[in-house]
């Protein structure tokens, strides 16, 4: 799936990719993100995680495809 | 003699008034305000004027030549400041003559006795709000098993001490269910971390043993099939409390598990998690299991703080954004380079431990899940809307309410019923005119427990805890499964030892003692429900806890009669 939406690091027992799109969903992002995107509009294309439980819990988790800044 | 058995009969009724005493808010030691002593050196606490600027705050230092701090990093707009002071009663004279100062008096620590000597226990905010001292001197856990289902738990150097079992991993690529995240060492800290040892910070439950699993990856992820699988494993190797800092999506996997887990009597706990939104996922939504939600330093709602159907209980989980790294949640984890580092988390992966622990407490003291888990609602510090709400479900934990209502309504009713017998028979004994009546009755009410010792304000004792229970739920302290196996809540024990010693001289009158108090806990069990017997089913558990109760009442009755024989055959 593609998704677009701010980028934020939050801490929940740990840093923590989050994707938060226009309409308030939160996505937990997988994968290797480059810290200067931080605070920026990005696109984010990926797939749900088979390890969809974790300890931040703030949505659903994805697995990072192609991650680009808008 | 007479003047003896009144005496312990009022003893007996001011001690049972006192623990009925309206709760002050804050149970441990300095009830009664110590006066400052001149010249001392010390703390001041002082609070002042609302909405000074900061200017004038630093105007006040210079007239007072104080070096004022914020009490905490909530307390700016209550005016809360405190300073170190070379002379507390001169610091505090000066101070009050201020017109920006509204009161000033000495900082008070609240804590029995100097207990604990954890340096960092000041710091953990979340401790004092659970009010979890009570809950220490209850037992603190001891004799139960909290399998922790996380990134896995490292004996960091403020775990040193604490009982763990072997654990198992469940994540692929791993041996052993060491942390290779820090998450996980952290909850588990949250429950055990060693308490009293002049290290680091405290936990909850620090008796308890540990059973750690590793469900999640390094990165802190898992799958509803290793979380599943854990708590398997958890349950089969007699896990009496499950902590799960984690969820997910719904997962009929994951729920069927940990229903599972419930009915077999394990106590479920599980975060209702992160998203500031309404709607939790699995395992918290879960009926059988407790979904706990998260407050901050402020007691109110924390800004992530999951809500809506599943909900049950708030506890602290801390907040970070607002209050920094003191609004967080602080104990011992790993720092990822080897070593060991104290740090505050937030989240209501940090609440949920907080509860499993208090569950624990309860389970040491004797309780099944399902008793535990209504205990811990029924306690809570109502939050939010009257009765359950989604944001605070029940409401908050407290540790001390929970621990006092196991205490008073549970134990205190057995204990007055045990005295009643205990009495009794010493009257019976005297009757009889054997020597040892203050025998017999102390021994009765001992073994009846006296319940109302963890509510002294004095620092937890194994003496004292283990005097604190009645003679049925002594086992607990081994292992909480014990105290519930047929033979062992059963006759057998005093009818064992009256057969064997009931005629002796010196130890007749303290088995009469015994067997009375023992007899009481299990006809009491069954008239109140609250033993609960393994592998007896469908009311069979009543009758057999009856019958044995019955037959240790007798059997006690049988050691005075062999007493007097005794006592005739003497005089003869």
């Amino acid at each position: 799936m593609t998704l677009q939406g701010t980028l934020s690091r939050e801490f929940f027992g740990g840093e923590v990719w989050v994707l938060r799109t226009q309409d308030g969903q939160a996505y937990q992002l997988q994968g290797q993100v480059p810290p200067k995107l931080e605070g920026k509009q990005v696109e984010v294309i990926g797939e749900a995680s088979d390890a969809a439980f974790g300890v931040a819990m703030v949505g659903p988790i994805l697995d990072i495809k192609r991650l680009r800044a808008l | 003699m007479r003047r003896l058995s009144t005496l312990m009969i009022l003893a007996l009724c001011g001690l049972i008034l006192w623990s009925f005493r309206p709760r002050g808010v804050r149970s441990a030691a300095g009830d009664a305000a110590p006066t400052v002593a001149a010249h001392s050196e010390g703390t001041l606490v002082l609070d002042l004027v609302d909405d000074l600027s900061e200017e004038q705050v630093a105007e006040l230092e210079r007239t007072l030549g104080l070096d004022l701090e914020l009490s905490s990093p909530f307390s700016a707009d209550e005016g809360l400041y405190r300073a170190k002071v070379a002379d507390l009663a001169a610091a505090e004279a000066l101070a009050e003559q201020n017109p920006l100062v509204e009161e000033a008096e000495q900082l008070l620590e609240f804590q029995a006795l100097g207990y604990p000597d954890d340096p960092m226990f000041e710091q953990q905010w979340n401790m004092e709000m659970i009010q979890v001292q009570t809950g220490w001197r209850a037992g603190g856990g001891k004799g139960v098993k909290v399998a922790v289902i996380d990134t896995g738990v490292s004996r960091v150097e403020d775990m040193e001490g604490v009982r763990m079992t072997e654990g198992a991993t469940f994540v692929p690529l791993t041996r052993t269910p060491e942390d290779d995240h820090g998450h996980g060492t952290h909850v588990a800290g949250t429950i055990a971390q060693a308490t009293n040892n002049g290290k680091g910070v405290a936990g909850v439950a620090p008796n308890v043993t540990i059973m750690p699993y590793k469900a999640l990856s390094k990165q802190g992820f898992g799958s509803s099939d290793w979380i599943a699988a854990a708590i398997d494993h958890a349950v089969d190797n007699g896990a009496d409390v499950i902590n799960m800092s984690l969820g997910g999506p719904y997962s009929e996997v994951l729920d069927k598990a940990a229903r599972d887990a419930a009915n077999r009597g394990v106590v479920v706990v599980a975060a209702a998690g992160n998203s500031g939104q309404r709607g939790l996922g699995s395992p918290a939504s879960a009926e059988e299991v407790i979904g706990v939600a998260a407050v901050g330093p402020d007691d109110t709602k924390a800004f992530y703080s999951t809500y809506g159907e599943g909900v049950d209980l708030a506890a602290p989980g801390g907040d970070t954004r607002n209050g920094g790294e003191a609004g967080g949640v602080l104990q011992d984890t790993i720092d990822g380079q080897g070593g060991h580092a104290y740090r505050a988390f937030q989240g209501t992966s940090m609440a949920t431990p907080h509860v499993a622990g208090a569950a624990a407490i309860l389970v040491g003291m004797g309780l099944d899940a399902e008793a535990t888990r209504d205990v811990l609602l029924k306690s809570s510090q109502e939050m939010g809307e009257a009765g359950w709400d989604e944001v605070y479900g029940y409401g908050r934990l407290d540790v001390d309410a929970a621990v006092r209502r196991v205490l008073v309504r549970r134990n205190g009713l057995q204990f007055l019923v045990g005295a009643m017998m205990a009495l009794s028979l010493a009257v019976l004994a005297r009757l009889r005119a054997t020597r040892a009546v203050p025998m017999i009755a102390a021994a009765g009410l001992t073994a009846g427990g006296l319940f109302f010792l963890p509510l002294l304000p004095i620092a937890p004792h194994p003496v004292v805890n283990l005097l604190s229970r009645d003679l049925l739920t002594w086992p607990a302290l081994l292992n909480a499964d014990l105290a519930h196996m047929p033979l062992w809540v059963s006759a057998l024990l005093p009818a064992g030892l009256a057969f064997l010693f009931g005629p002796s001289k010196r130890l007749g009158p303290l088995i009469a003692g015994v067997s009375v108090g023992f007899g009481t806990a299990l006809l009491y069990g069954a008239a109140a429900g609250t033993v609960d017997v393994w592998f007896l089913g469908l009311g069979l558990d009543k009758l057999w806890l009856s019958l044995n109760g019955t037959v240790a009442i007798l059997a006690a009755m049988a050691v005075v009669g062999l007493q007097k024989l005794n006592h005739d055959g003497e005089a003869a």
